[in-house]
């Protein structure tokens, strides 16, 4: 069973530092998969998330328990992550989850397969169309669903963290959800092809 | 237009519920919603898994001494020491100066106005006495009464500083 990150957090504070570890196995690769999608080179990445628990570790008795644990550390790996890029000057770029020039869908760490979220569909076809589809969303309905899809979190989470009225998240995914129907439609075997519910969510 | 049945059940499968015996009717009668629920069981696939234990101990590793242990005895001591002394300093003035006949005087206008002016006469007779209270100390104790208070003030300056620093740190 997995244990809540309050009482990971609370064994953490009362003395038992090892207890860390569980957050870090736990939030890692996820938080790197975020990270990645924001400054676009897994090995940065990498370092970032790093700082990210360090940052994290050193105020732990900040934390705020009225927020959930989630959205502090990624909200700390966000704004690191962003500084990161303003100071290389460089463009935010997006998640690729294209093919490289064999045709497969392309890892966002090949050094990592947990980190290759295509890693586990046996039709490669649909693998690689789907990472084709995410990638060619809209950026806003990109990042809602890498957020959901991808890296894990909750509709509450999600809206915590970006800051978003919860109705907002759900009819924005509701959308893309919409938009890969229809993209996928030959995939799934089923009739997607109605252009309907894309262009109003569920009130 | 998708209707308000496939509305129902497409919301009841973004938040994550259950689907009912009706709903699953309408799944079985409608391709679009069939389809709808087919990318959400696709995309819910995407999941990745846990840090490995290289990763972890590699972060593990680069983490400092949990500052934590003590930063709040340390954050608070100037300020408890602070207090202290100057209770102290207090102490050895014979207590707050108390305030004179002349506060009393503001009574007579009543009100706010009164209030005001009573709390200003208060303040001008608090900072009389403490300059009295500070020649006395240099009188009676010599300067290092006043260094010692002087500390006292430092110290406190210093733990609320660094309060207000670690909060920053942490909305940070």
């Amino acid at each position: 069973m997995v244990e809540d990150d309050a009482v990971v957090l609370a064994r953490v504070l009362a003395g038992d530092e090892d207890a860390f570890a569980g957050l870090v196995k736990r939030y890692e690769p996820r938080l790197r998969l975020y990270v990645t999608h924001i400054v676009g080179v897994a090995e940065e990445a990498r370092d970032l998330v790093q700082e990210a628990f360090v940052r994290v570790w050193r105020n732990l008795d900040q934390y705020d328990p009225r927020y959930r644990f989630s959205t502090w550390l990624f909200r700390i790996a966000h704004n690191l992550a962003i500084d990161h890029v303003r100071r290389r000057r460089q463009p935010i770029v997006s998640l690729d989850l294209g093919e490289n020039d064999e045709g497969e869908a392309m890892r966002l760490d090949p050094a990592d397969e947990r980190l290759d979220p295509l890693g586990n569909f046996e039709n490669r076809e649909l693998a690689r169309s789907l990472a084709r589809e995410i990638k060619g969303l809209p950026p806003a309905y990109r990042e809602l669903v890498i957020l959901r899809h991808l890296v894990g979190l909750s509709y509450a989470e999600i809206a915590e963290l970006k800051r978003l009225p919860l109705g907002t998240v759900k009819n924005k995914l509701f959308r893309a959800h919409s938009v890969l129907r229809l993209a996928l439609a030959s995939y799934l075997g089923a009739a997607g092809d109605r252009q309907d519910g894309v262009a109003s969510g569920p009130e | 237009m998708i209707d308000s049945a496939c509305q129902a059940v497409r919301r009841a499968l973004e938040d994550g519920n259950s689907v009912d015996g009706g709903a699953r009717l309408h799944l079985d009668g409608c391709p679009s919603c069939r389809a709808h629920a087919a990318v959400l069981a696709t995309l819910d696939r995407l999941r990745i898994g846990e840090a490995d234990s290289e990763t972890v101990q590699r972060v593990m590793t680069a983490l400092p001494p949990a500052p934590w242990r003590h930063r709040r005895p340390a954050a608070w001591l100037p300020v408890a020491a602070g207090l202290a002394l100057f209770g102290a300093g207090l102490g050895l003035l014979g207590g707050v100066p108390a305030p004179g006949a002349v506060s009393e005087l503001p009574g007579v206008f009543g009100g706010l106005t009164g209030w005001l002016a009573s709390s200003l006469l208060d303040a001008v007779a608090a900072a009389r006495g403490g300059a009295e209270a500070v020649q006395a100390l240099l009188a009676v104790e010599g300067l290092s009464a006043v260094v010692w208070l002087l500390l006292a003030a430092a110290g406190g300056g210093f733990g609320v500083r660094a309060l207000v620093r670690r909060r920053a740190e942490a909305r940070r």
